[in-house]
């Protein structure tokens, strides 16, 4: 069979784009995997009896010269500049028919690239459901290209449209006569076109009701405030009893391999790196499709524009733009999917500020290393009689992480982000249900972009650490009981080795060797750290018959504790998160750049507490 | 004058776009060319973004030391607007 015939589809931001992509391509969609590209374009087959076709899903844009990073890749693979992605044969352009300034605008610019083009025309239902009339049949007279109606989220006309792109329906555009070359001229020409295709129906007055009530200064701010915290309670609290189900899951399969009687150091790679390598990385999937789900249904449903309208003067403070708002909300139940959620910021560069801050949010992994530390080592008593000093202390460790993200982003906009501020700057879309197949394949597809991408990098990350702790294998009948070979085990790994060898770096914070060894085995997950010292001590709590915390109390200054917390406040130590920021930004560099900032925080915050508490 | 001085509920009319020439660019792809009459809408708090609606469709809009819009005011029936 000859090589598939490549199209590219092109529109317009907001003119339901990948909800016609979706459609169209369903399930056959993957991510492109192209080399050195800011944003991965999903591409998708189509195949008929006599053509096989290959869809790539191309980042939104107006015209032909790019604002953001994001659109620069569109424009170089029309014109057949780009490095990785050859230039396609065809053009497929999605039109709105309630709203076609623009697009026909954008055709302008497409007509004059010499590629085969084809106009698909979604949200011909809304014009007529307002008493509206779109004439595609002189839109093709003045085109010069096939026009093809669809109600994307119906599904209607779709079948046409694949029809028609099998069987070569491509014509050359007729280049639209324009005196002039400006966007005051292209307009002038778009609008002409506008007057005889289109007779706009009545004003959506339900539209203007809801965005009275939504746009509101003060009824807008708490409905804003409900949505969050319902986005926030969904991935916080719903997504746990499918975590606890999978950590459960996972234990047993550990605890039935636990009774093999085989080779041990197979048996604790099975157990111990390789389920639970496998385990942390499935773990995230009730968080990343709840996200995933909301995120769609906020975007394809035309609130999140809206959103973003009441936050922008609120995140600009801080140089990020309104849509930051959500993976830095999300982020505070885990950085995982509030990261994946950065891809509704439509430029690469505010993604990447917005990405950079995300790990200072105190996510949900630091909550039982906070707990720990809190309850062992801050004194319970109140300030002023009312609030707990502990509560305090927890709040107080919130607030410092959200208020340094911020500001890091900050400090990145003024400084490596410096230049070509596009300030806020938003079409309103109208509201609009979203179709459920789109919904579906979104959500299949980043879930499964996820797991084949990051989740790969987490697996082998863990088999790694796996490697440190449980390395060299000791002999564990030696040892007077099962606590007793965990202790020994740990202490005698690599990964003691290491934490012994490195612990002069941390000894100016206050971190002993094993206090350095729980840091280090926390990179699997932050509550690790929990679980580490558990095992390093777990002699003296099972002697003495007192809870760990009680055990750290008697072996740890306060200063230690405010020091550890100060630590895990700024430090990256997350693996997932480092994999996903690699996937998200494309590149290596930015989760080292991100690496090195905030170790450099946690290790300056850490040594400032230690010494004046000390 | 410049956009900013319009209040909620006016119409005017685009004169000049100065500024970033990136933000200048978008903004004119977005339909807000010159000669273009627009109301707006309303105005987020704290000299949020400012909501314009055009002939088709609403956009948000913050005007900013890389983005200034001069308007002139029009006085419009409301009959005649979009």
């Amino acid at each position: 069979m000859s090589a598939p015939m490549r199209i590219a589809l092109v529109g317009t931001p907001n003119v339901g784009k990948s909800t016609l992509f979706n459609e169209l391509t369903g399930l056959s969609q993957k991510v492109g995997n192209f080399p050195g590209v800011t944003v991965d374009p999903l591409v998708g087959s189509i195949s008929s009896d006599n053509q096989q076709l290959e869809l790539i899903d191309l980042p939104g844009i107006y015209s032909l010269d790019a604002v953001s990073e994001d659109e620069q890749l569109t424009i170089d693979v029309l014109t057949g500049r780009h490095k990785a992605i050859s230039r396609p044969d065809a053009v497929l352009l999605v039109m709105n028919a309630q709203n076609p300034e623009k697009c026909l605008v954008l055709f302008s610019h497409l007509a004059q690239l010499g590629l085969p083009l084809m106009v698909v025309v979604t949200m011909v239902d809304s014009v007529k459901l307002s008493g509206g009339v779109f004439d595609d049949i002189t839109l093709f007279h003045e085109l010069g290209v096939n026009i093809y109606p669809v109600v994307g989220r119906k599904g209607l006309g779709v079948t046409e449209v694949r029809m028609a792109l099998s069987n070569g329906a491509w014509k050359l555009p007729k280049v639209p006569e324009i005196e002039g070359t400006s966007l005051e001229d292209r307009f002038a020409w778009s609008r002409a076109v506008v007057a005889k295709v289109l007779i706009s129906g009545s004003a959506d007055v339900l539209r203007t009701r809801i965005d009275g009530v939504v746009l509101h200064p003060v009824w807008g701010t708490l409905l804003f405030l409900g949505v969050m915290a319902f986005f926030f309670q969904a991935i916080f609290s719903w997504a746990q009893p499918m975590m606890d189900g999978i950590d459960t899951f996972i234990a047993s399969m550990q605890e039935a391999v636990e009774h093999q009687s085989i080779n041990p150091t197979l048996r604790s790679f099975l157990s111990k790196g390789l389920l639970s390598g496998v385990g942390s990385v499935v773990v995230f999937l009730p968080q990343i499709l709840l996200l995933n789900l909301l995120v769609v249904l906020l975007e394809e449903s035309g609130y999140l524009a809206r959103a973003a309208f009441l936050v922008d003067r609120a995140m600009g403070l801080f140089g990020l733009q309104g849509r930051s708002f959500i993976p830095l909300l999300g982020s505070f139940a885990c950085a995982i999917p509030g990261i994946m959620s950065a891809r509704i910021i439509p430029s690469y560069r505010d993604r990447l500020v917005t990405i950079m801050a995300t790990p200072l949010m105190t996510c949900s992994a630091r909550l039982p290393v906070y707990a720990l530390i809190i309850s062992a080592l801050i004194p319970a008593g109140t300030i002023g009689g009312v609030f707990s000093l502990q509560a305090a202390v927890m709040a107080g460790l919130y607030a410092l992480g959200a208020i340094s993200g911020l500001l890091i982003a900050l400090v990145l906009k003024k400084t490596m982000f410096k230049g070509a501020v596009i300030p806020f700057l938003i079409e309103f879309p109208p509201y609009r249900a979203p179709s459920l197949k789109s919904l579906w394949v979104t959500v299949y597809g980043r879930t499964k972009d996820f797991l084949t991408t990051a989740g790969t990098v987490i697996l082998g990350f863990s088999i790694a650490l796996w490697i440190l702790t449980e390395l060299p294998q000791t002999d564990r009948s030696s040892a007077a009981s099962a606590v007793e070979a965990d202790r020994v085990q740990i202490e005698q790994s690599y990964a003691a080795a290491i934490g012994k060898a490195i612990q002069p770096v941390f000894a100016p914070l206050g971190f002993d060797w094993r206090i350095t060894l729980g840091v280090l085995s926390s990179f699997t997950a932050r509550e690790t750290f929990v679980s580490s010292m558990g095992q390093i001590y777990a002699a003296d709590v099972q002697e003495s018959d007192v809870p760990l915390r009680n055990v750290l109390r008697s072996q740890y200054p306060l200063a230690v504790g405010l020091s550890i917390l100060a630590f895990y406040v700024y430090a990256l130590q997350c693996i997932s998160t480092i994999a996903i920021m690699r996937r998200e930004t494309g590149s290596w560099k930015w989760p080292s750049i991100a690496f090195a900032i905030t170790f450099t925080l946690a290790y300056l915050a850490s040594l400032t507490v230690y010494i004046i508490a000390s | 004058m410049n956009l900013e001085s319009i209040p909620v509920g006016e119409f005017c009319r685009i004169l000049d776009i100065q500024g970033d020439v990136l933000a200048v660019r978008r903004t004119k792809e977005l339909g807000l060319v010159h000669g273009v009459v627009c109301r707006v809408i309303r105005k987020a708090p704290f000299h949020g973004p400012i909501e314009l609606a055009m002939t088709l469709g609403n956009i948000g809009i913050r005007t900013s030391e890389e983005l200034r819009i001069e308007v002139e005011p029009v006085q419009l029936q409301r009959s005649e607007a979009a």
